[in-house]
Order: structure tokens, then sequence, then C-alpha cells
């Protein structure tokens, strides 16, 4: 799948942007550290394509089956 | 040997034969924390008073389970009622809850004693806790189950209790040289135990040897199995690539000495090749412990803001910002993760791979890297770690099994018949004190 956003470079830049105007609170080198290695995990998901039939993993739960 | 030393199976002998009072196994408890706590740092909370009192009690009572009169150790994100839960947070510092954690009430019904609360990092996240390691007290003891792998390894308590979302219970006991055990995912409630995120958080615990887990394991579980030492071989399957690449040489070098050992001792070794899917793992992981825990947090977030330390607020930022498409996206790709996993352990007892990348980090502000341990927080699949030896730096090394889902007796069979081949030792060590 494709983003709105055409590189993980520029989609890190968009995230920390947002992560800054939700929490204002990304002063902090190692803060901005965790909001861009977040941000390059979101992007490299993203770029996997993906059956709709692939449901998320919901059934951890106690007593059933995984 | 002072009680102190002696492992839950020991002391529960010595207590059934009366050889033993639960009184004079806390008060050697007592004295040994009293003796090595002002090096090791592992505790928060403990009770005196109290457990003094619950001991004498259990002094006069019948033994009616493996765990009767035994102290034991609790992470501080477990809730005691009356007993300060701080989650090793400023926020918390002087909350004491009003109800146990269902894990510490099926201990106590179990005739077990809360000895104390354990240190962990902030919130069971990575800001560390001041606890140090105690094969060399100026290297970290990993986390975030610091104080209760570092409690067990220095005999002040038999057995601790922690949690692990991504490598908080694995980690710290390779760390510490003790056996860590993290069920299969719900197995073991988690009720009234602090979140960090829902739906990797799993109930886990140290001990000093294979057997104490699986005594602990048929406690919890209410079970009446009884512990032999599996008489055939097992089948293992040895896990490399990933794991090879990102291994310290020293930690890779010990890893293949030790299956070289159990494969001389008559184990069927079989290299398996990890699936397609595993090079997604960690970012899988991250989106969905990021987002967890911001939602986790956000109400308190916005309140206590700068009472967070900086790896949790950083989490928590980070976390707020992730699309909601791309938190279930990585919720699909886990499934497609846990299935394609789930095969490698069609045609052997277990997994086996290094419990750690590294051995533990020097200074106490990193608690090393959680990476071979979140692949099975994330499957929810079992796993436990027992020490192997020590590297050239005289810190300890563990050697990580995986089970089937559910498939935790014959894990804790497979792990104790290979304890018992490789032959680290196992009774408590006094701190090391580097010149």
């Amino acid at each position: 799948m494709k983003v709105l956003v055409e590189d993980e470079e520029n989609y890190i830049k968009k995230m920390v942007e947002i992560a800054g105007a939700l929490c204002e609170d990304i002063e902090s080198k190692n803060i901005r550290k965790h909001i861009e290695t977040t941000a390059g995990a979101v992007w490299r998901i993203y770029q996997i394509e993906l059956s709709p039939m692939i449901e998320p993993a919901t059934k951890l739960r106690h007593g059933e089956k995984i | 040997m002072k009680p102190y030393m002696m492992s839950i199976s020991e002391a529960s002998k010595a207590i059934q034969n009366d050889k033993l009072t639960p009184l004079e196994l806390l008060e050697s408890l007592l004295d040994r924390i009293d003796s090595v706590e002002s090096y090791i740092h592992a505790w928060v909370t403990i009770d005196k008073d109290r457990v003094i009192k619950e001991a004498k009690i259990a002094s006069k009572q019948e033994a009616l389970s493996s765990l009767h009169g035994i102290p034991i150790g609790v992470k501080d994100i477990y809730y005691t009622a009356g007993i300060r839960t701080s989650m090793g947070s400023p926020i918390f510092k002087d909350f004491i809850p009003d109800s146990d954690a269902d894990i510490v009430k099926q201990i106590r019904a179990a005739g077990a004693l809360v000895l104390g609360k354990t240190e962990t990092t902030e919130f069971a996240l990575h800001d560390p806790a001041p606890t140090t390691n105690p094969w060399n007290i100026l290297h970290s003891p990993g986390g975030s189950s610091s104080g209760s792998a570092a409690a067990v390894a220095t005999g002040m308590c038999p057995a601790a209790f922690g949690s692990q979302t991504g490598g908080s219970v694995i980690r710290p006991a390779s760390y510490c040289g003790v056996v860590g055990f993290k069920p299969t995912y719900n197995l073991l409630s988690k009720a009234n135990v602090y979140p960090l995120s829902w739906s990797l958080d799993h109930v886990g615990y140290m001990t000093r040897t294979v057997e104490d887990a699986f005594l602990l394991l048929r406690t919890l579980l209410m079970d009446n199995k009884e512990w032999s030492l599996r008489k055939r071989p097992p089948k293992i399957g040895v896990l490399s690539e990933y794991f090879k690449e990102n291994a310290n040489p020293m930690v890779w070098d010990s890893y293949e000495k030790a299956i070289m050992k159990i494969s001389g001792k008559g184990a069927d070794i079989t290299e398996i090749n990890l699936p397609k899917s595993f090079k997604y793992v960690h970012d899988v992981h991250r989106v969905i412990m990021s987002v967890e825990t911001a939602a986790v947090h956000e109400d308190l977030f916005k309140d206590k803001k700068p009472q967070y330390g900086e790896y949790i607020r950083g989490y928590i930022s980070s976390g707020l910002s992730v699309p909601a498409t791309a938190y279930l996206r990585a919720q699909r790709l886990r499934s497609i993760i846990i299935n394609e996993m789930k095969h490698l352990l069609k045609d052997c007892d277990c997994l086996v791979c290094p419990s750690t990348v590294d051995t533990a980090p020097r200074g106490l502000e990193w608690t090393g890297s959680p990476a071979f341990n979140a692949p099975w927080s994330l499957t929810g699949f079992p796993s436990i770690t027992i020490p192997i030896g020590l590297a050239e730096n005289k810190l300890p090394i563990g050697l990580q099994f995986i089970g089937e889902p559910y498939g935790e007796w014959n894990l804790l069979k497979v792990s104790g018949w290979c304890e018992e081949k490789i032959d680290f030792q196992k009774r408590p060590i006094d701190p090391v004190i580097p010149d």
C-alpha cells in the first residue's frame, strides 16, 4: 500500500510534526528519536501488501487457541 | 546449607518434613537481604512486621502445597492489598491498592508469603530502576523486572514474579544468571497487574531451577503433575540467521558450545530457518506496543506529563501519532507471523536461540536489548531461559527455549533436561564488587 507521503524520510518528518502538535513534547533528542523510530516502523509496515482476508490477531485470549 | 540458599523444592521438602519452619526460612532470607541489599537495590518495599507475622502463622499450619511458607518477591507493578505499589513511577509513590493481583491471591492461597515488592523500570518500560547486576554491580541487571532477577540471583528470595512485554523476564533473568519463565500469553491472569501494552503483556517469573519454575506453574494452574527429569533426549530446533547476525560473538560462541554439549548428550539437533515474515517482527512489535502504551497512559499523561521519564514519554508521544490503520495493519501482520512461527514447531519439541544479544551492559542507564525476546512476546509463545555459563567478562549467558502455545509442560521438561546436562551453578551468588 502507498501512504500519502511518497518516501520514508518525509513520512517520518510528517509524523514528528503530528507528534509535536499532539504532545508538544518533542524538544528532547531522546523523545524525538522514539518518534522517528516508530514512524520508520509504521512506514515499513505500510509497504507490505496484505490481502483483506487477513484479519488482525484478536484471538490472544485466555483459553483460546492462538 | 543455610536456608536462604535453598531452592523452592528443597525448602518445601524441609518444611514438609519438619526440618525447617517458614519462620526460620524467612529469617534466613531477611538476614541475607540485610547483608546484600545495600549493593543490589532489588527491593522497593519490604513490610517486615507483616511478613514475619504471616510466617509465624504458616509455621503452625500444615503444609498443603509446595509453596507453603515460601517467601516470594513480587514486581512492583502487581497490586498488593495494603502494600505500596509504585510502578517505578513518582506518580504512584504513595499508592496502596486495596486488592491483590490475581497471581498474588493465588500464591497466598497456596500458602506462599509475599516477602516484598521488587524494583521495576518505570511502568515496566525502559527508564531504569536503581538495581545492580549481582555478577558485577557496575552492570545493569536488565529490565524491566530488574529487582526480581537480582533478588533471586543473590538468594534474597527463591522466586520472584516479573512481567514481559518485550523481553522483561527473559533478559534480566539471563543477565543475572537465573531461570526466567514466560508462559503462553494470558495463560496466567494479568488482573491487577498494571498494564504496559495489553496484547503483549505476559506474567512470568524467575527461579534458580527449572524444577522450581515447574512447581510454581503447577500451583498457579492448580495441577497435580509431579516433577521428574525427562529420560528421552529432546528434539531441538536451533535458530541461527537473524540471531547469529545480531549476537555478540562472545554470546554466539557460548550458545554454540551449549548446543554442542546437549547434542553430545543425545539431543537431536535440527537447524530451523526463520519464516519470511520474521523480518517484520520488530516493526510490528514496535507499532503495537507504542500505540497500546499510549492508550494505557493517555489520560494520566495529560495531567502528569512532567513526572514521566524520557523513554516512556517518547513511547507515548510516538504511539499517539500512529494512524489507526497502521495499528490494525501491525495486528494483521502479527496473525501471519504467529501462523508461520507455529509451523516451525511442528517437528521438534522446542526452538532455541541465545537469550540476549549481549551480556549485561555496563552502567545502569540502559537495560539492554530485548531483540531476542520480543518475537516470542509478539507471538505469545511460551519461553524460558536457563543460564549456560559465563562469558570472558564473567557475566552470565542464557539459552532461550521457545515452545508451542500451551506447551509449557513439555517446554519445562526439555529445558530441565538441558539444565541437567549443561550443569551451571544454581546456588545464590554474593554480589561481585569490582576494585
